[in-house]
């Protein structure tokens, strides 16, 4: 495995089209399926990623890069200096900028946060979906998330009927 | 460039749709709906898959366990002769209907506690009814044989050991006029009554001293319950 200054283990992480990203293995390890990976020492080389195109991969990368905890003789000297709560709001203000992606982007990276089992990116790019949709009609929720109604007009007259105060 | 170009823009295209298509992916972001009465039935209108997803208990389940920390408040219980009546307190599109979560009895009931989705109810059969209102399940248990209840004051609660967990536990206390305080839990994963717990009234008028009517208070572990002297 490739090491670099201050001691820092490095890790390679290979998208499928052909890029590859040099990352210190605690920020990989943000990936709780690349944590297995390493800790069952299967990742002496590169890890390929599949599924997760490169210019996905480097977003999740650079969550990853501002989410990994700080430890180590910086970490403690930043953690020194800035109150956790004051971290906690960069950290929010952070993600809100980081999440401004098209919708595309944002199912992409849905996918890859679960295949990656990055909790806190999945819980974003998640709770970002469903705050878009929340205040919206069924009609507006339908369109946005390209679903498809296949109640009979009927069906979804019981369903509604079923539940009615939840429609007023 | 012209072909890098291309690929994302092919790829953002299929893959679109993907989170939506997998149940998994699907479920994980139906699970961050707001904790409100109205997000599952409005959710189960979008399409058959959804409504699939959102019934299923197991997600019903994760739902509970994912909001566990932010609960909203319904409403409150009140009466109990013969009718044990549900008083909505959210506005529209989440005010559960009285009628919904309210429930009728034969005679008089006394409701012991509500905690973690259920409520704990006395009857004069006598026995205990505990009723989950949501999914309208009831599940009735008959007193410790060790309880005088004609020579008693009793007290209970009812409670889950963790968020989503299926089975509850349920406690009763009784003051006896022999100087003592009685305990016992239910576990409805036994289905039985644990061992009776007794204890000296702790001081002053024991005589006198009775476990108040007031609901339990849960603090980390621990139930407390009011003595009082009447």
């Amino acid at each position: 495995m490739a090491t670099r200054e201050a001691g820092k283990k490095m890790i390679m992480l290979k998208s499928p089209d052909g890029m590859e990203f040099e990352v210190e293995e605690a920020v990989a390890m943000e990936s709780q399926t690349i944590r297995k990976m390493i800790e069952d020492d299967c990742a002496d080389t590169a890890i390929l990623i599949p599924n997760i195109n490169s210019k996905i991969l480097s977003r999740v990368i650079e969550y990853c890069n501002k989410h990994v905890p700080t430890t180590g003789a910086t970490g403690a000297a930043a953690s020194d200096t800035v109150a956790p709560a004051a971290l906690a709001e960069d950290l929010k203000i952070w993600d809100a900028e980081f999440i401004k992606v098209n919708r595309a982007t944002r199912f992409n990276l849905i996918q890859a946060a679960s295949y990656l089992n990055i909790k806190g990116l999945l819980d974003l790019t998640s709770q970002t979906t469903i705050d878009t949709i929340s205040d919206n009609s069924l009609e507006e929720i339908r369109s946005f998330l390209s679903t498809k109604n296949d109640y009979l007009p009927e069906e979804e007259q019981t369903i509604r009927r079923e539940n009615q105060w939840a429609f007023q | 460039m012209t072909s890098r170009r291309r690929r994302p823009l092919l790829r953002c295209r299929s893959s679109a749709a993907m989170p939506l298509d997998d149940d998994d992916l699907l479920s994980e972001i139906l699970l961050r709906l707001p904790p409100l009465p109205s997000s599952l039935p409005r959710a189960s209108a979008v399409c058959k898959r959804w409504r699939c997803l959102a019934s299923d208990p197991a997600f019903s389940r994760r739902f509970r366990i994912h909001h566990r920390r932010n609960p909203p408040l319904l409403g409150c219980f009140h009466g109990g002769i013969p009718e044990l009546c549900f008083q909505p307190t959210m506005a529209a599109p989440n005010r559960v209907p009285s009628g919904r979560l309210s429930l009728q009895f034969k005679s008089h009931v006394r409701v012991l506690g509500c905690r973690h989705g259920l409520v704990l109810i006395l009857d004069q059969t006598p026995q205990l009814l505990v009723w989950d209102p949501v999914t309208g399940h009831q599940h009735l248990l008959a007193y410790p044989p060790e309880f005088d209840l004609a020579n008693s004051w009793i007290s209970g609660a009812v409670l889950r050991s963790a968020a989503g967990e299926v089975h509850f536990q349920v406690v009763l206390v009784v003051s006896e006029y022999e100087k003592k305080l009685l305990a016992c839990v239910y576990s409805s994963e036994t289905g039985a009554w644990g061992t009776l717990i007794s204890t000296p009234i702790p001081s002053g008028n024991s005589l006198h001293t009775r476990v108040c009517w007031e609901h339990a208070v849960l603090v980390g572990d621990s139930l407390y319950w009011i003595l009082a002297v009447l």
